[in-house]
């Protein structure tokens, strides 16, 4: 699984007039669709990949949902806006629903479930690399790795976050210095 | 008397940068399902092409106006359709709550709604038949997501269709006055 999260820039990409392919999206054009789907998917991809804890197939799920709703809603997309932080927002949105989902199963909020994340143990072998800093990630619990997620390596401040969230500011700090403080121990503390 | 460095009291506070630059330094994109677009594309419902623009470079009398002048609020009520298409099911599913109080959310939601009356009368009122069913359609998605609100007060899902259906009525009312020959 980890294997596949490589940059994938495809400089191959012909130029493209963002706004009239947008436009045209919204216009009902499928394979204007496809463009958008094909510029913006990878980087979606990555941030509902690691909401969903690396759950490939959770994150797959959450992928499509987003690309469903951009879809339904493009019409009413205002162009005055970045289509890449339109469609950010709904990924987002569309990894947390489909983590609340799953929560909501066996939990009755995101704090400290779980979920069906394998343990790992990572101490002891290729510590200090990219991939046992995602695989640690992948254990965080959902809403503190939510937290991290979006603060430290999407760049969001906290007050997005809580609003995304639904939370006070101040449990946004606080979920972020939990997540820290584990994502340190299980990484045998090597940053 | 406690002598130790200031630095040793937390031991993380050096850690975090190091921390922060390792997760900044983490890949930003991951290669999406190979099938990702066609299963995609398999599950898009129809959406016929709806025309947004207004009719500005059409000379008074022409035919092409005359089409637009219709295909203008047929695109207005598919748009207001998809509002429906939206809220519909949301409402039907939606668990019952009473709130003692109006969340965050809702009262969002009443500031929006505040700004969209502030808005809305300072466009010219349209009176053209042909508008009024998109307009009246949207006016009912927005009593619906209100409704929907007050089942879900913490839905910001709801609060963001609530924004889109106030942001695609004001453009459809831009649209019909400019059509019927009215400021906007």
């Amino acid at each position: 699984m980890l294997d596949t999260l490589t940059p994938t820039l495809d400089t191959s990409l012909p130029a493209y007039d963002e706004p009239a392919v947008v436009r045209a999206a919204a216009a009902g054009d499928v394979a204007a669709y496809e463009q958008l789907y094909r510029r913006h998917a990878p980087r979606l991809f990555a941030v509902v990949w690691r909401l969903c804890g690396g759950q490939r197939a959770r994150a797959e799920d959450a992928l499509q949902e987003a690309f469903l709703q951009a879809w339904k809603a493009l019409p009413a997309f205002r162009m005055d806006s970045s289509i890449a932080t339109w469609l950010h927002r709904l990924a987002v949105n569309a990894a947390l629903m489909e983590l609340r989902a799953r929560s909501n199963q066996a939990h009755d909020s995101l704090d400290d479930a779980d979920l069906d994340l394998p343990q790992m143990h990572v101490h002891d072998r290729c510590a200090g690399t990219e991939r046992d800093l995602e695989r640690v990630l992948a254990t965080l619990p959902p809403r503190a790795r939510a937290v991290l997620v979006l603060h430290d390596i999407e760049g969001w401040k906290h007050s997005e976050i809580a609003e995304q969230l639904q939370m006070a500011v101040g449990s946004s700090k606080a979920q972020l210095h939990r997540a820290r403080g584990l994502l340190r121990a299980r990484l045998g503390d090597m940053t | 008397m406690n002598h130790e460095d200031p630095r040793m009291t937390d031991p993380t506070d050096h850690t975090d940068d190091a921390l922060q630059q390792r997760l900044r330094a983490l890949p930003r994109e991951l290669a999406p399902p190979g099938d990702g677009w066609a299963r995609l594309q398999a599950a898009l419902p129809p959406r016929p092409p709806i025309v947004a623009a207004p009719p500005r470079m059409l000379g008074h009398g022409s035919s092409a106006r005359r089409r637009l002048r219709w295909a203008l609020p047929a695109g207005a009520a598919l748009a207001a359709s998809v509002a429906l298409y939206w809220v519909a099911p949301m409402t039907m599913q939606l668990p019952s709550q009473t709130p003692a109080a109006p969340s965050v959310l809702q009262q969002q939601a009443s500031a929006m709604s505040a700004d969209y009356q502030q808005a809305i009368a300072a466009l010219p009122r349209v009176d053209a038949p042909e508008w009024r069913p998109a307009l009246r359609e949207l006016d009912d998605s927005a009593h619906q997501i209100h409704a929907a609100l007050a089942q879900s007060p913490r839905s910001r899902h709801l609060l963001e269709q609530l924004q889109r259906t106030y942001a695609l009525r004001l453009e459809l009312t831009r649209q019909a006055a400019t059509s019927t020959g009215l400021p906007s």
